[in-house]
């Protein structure tokens, strides 16, 4: 199941609460600040190994958000690559 | 693929219908075909005709226009949504003595009808929300 | 909608989402409209699969029988199953 998630609090809360095994998350617009390595650490650093988690480049190039900022098992995809990313993945959930 | 999206946010406001427009172009560019963009709640305002942003912004409405003009790509706005929000197809402005122009070129309106054939008819559907 | 062309529909209600379906509400107080005759008439349109997430009820404290209609509860989990072979999902 691919979760596409737009936002960070609240919303991404409630996907990782949800997500198991094999999951796709890819972070889309202000849910790329959570790629970030911050303290507190972002919710997303507790996530199980087998869950991929991507964000969306063309929104962190929007927010100046530097890959080397990020958590190292962030992936990275371009709007091609969000394309194939719902293409692999069946349902796709949007959470906003 | 065959991929329906959907559109819940109105424009400028939220980045939805950008992120959507953007996905759209990829999804074409990579020989898969948007069976249908559907217009839903504030979404609506995707398809005001006398939108008139800064010169310096993207036309947001336009880029729509010419997205049904160039890829034929079918562009539904949801009806209820729409005359809450006060933009009438042109007959039932009319009738009803409201503005007769406001729907831009490229949409039309239409039932949720369509979104459930969206639906039904596509591999994948993706809301776009705010 | 999705019943009206013969889909097969569960609704599922999580997170926040479980108080939308407590008895009582009175929307009339403030000029809104009141969900419960829509909830009631589900089973017409052939929605008979009212499901709310167990740990969201647990979360805000509520039980089935504080609900308006019939529902079941299932767990995350056992959602999550029946989610992952939906052809689609559909979120509000």
């Amino acid at each position: 199941m691919l979760y596409i998630v737009n936002k960070k609090g609240e919303v991404l809360e409630n996907c990782i609460k949800r997500v198991m095994a094999n999951d796709v998350i890819l972070l889309i617009e202000e849910a790329v600040f959570t790629a970030l390595v911050t303290k507190p650490p972002s919710v997303l650093s507790e996530l199980i190994s087998n869950v991929a988690v991507y964000a969306l480049t063309p929104d962190m190039e929007a927010r100046g958000i530097d890959v080397k900022r990020c958590y190292e098992h962030i992936q990275y995809v371009d709007y091609a690559g969000f394309v194939e990313l719902v293409e692999n993945n069946k349902p796709v959930r949007s959470c906003f | 693929m065959k991929i329906s999206i959907q559109i819940n946010a109105s424009p400028f406001q939220y980045q939805a219908a950008d992120t959507a427009w953007h996905f759209i172009q990829a999804a074409i560019a990579n020989g898969h075909k948007v069976y249908r963009v559907f217009f839903y709640h504030d979404g609506i305002f995707n398809a005001y005709r006398d939108s008139r942003p800064p010169g310096d912004e993207r036309d947001i409405v336009k880029r729509w226009t010419a997205l049904q003009a160039e890829k034929d790509v079918d562009l539904v706005v949801c009806v209820s949504s729409a005359q809450r929000r006060g933009l009438l197809e042109k007959t039932v402005a009319k009738k009803v003595g409201g503005y007769e122009n406001a729907l831009a070129d490229g949409f039309r309106i239409a039932g949720l009808g369509l979104l459930m054939e969206a639906i039904i008819e596509s591999d994948r559907h993706i809301t776009f929300g705010a | 909608m999705a019943a009206a062309f013969d889909q097969k529909v569960v609704m599922l209600f999580e997170d926040e989402g479980v108080n939308a379906l407590v008895k009582n509400q009175y929307p009339e107080s403030m000029g809104l409209k009141n969900i419960a005759p829509i909830l009631n008439a589900l089973p017409i349109y052939d929605i008979n699969n009212v499901l709310v997430e167990k740990e969201s009820m647990d979360a805000w404290g509520l039980v089935v029988g504080q609900l308006a209609i019939e529902v079941t509860s299932v767990s995350r989990r056992d959602i999550k199953r029946q989610i992952n072979s939906a052809d689609h999902v559909f979120s509000f």
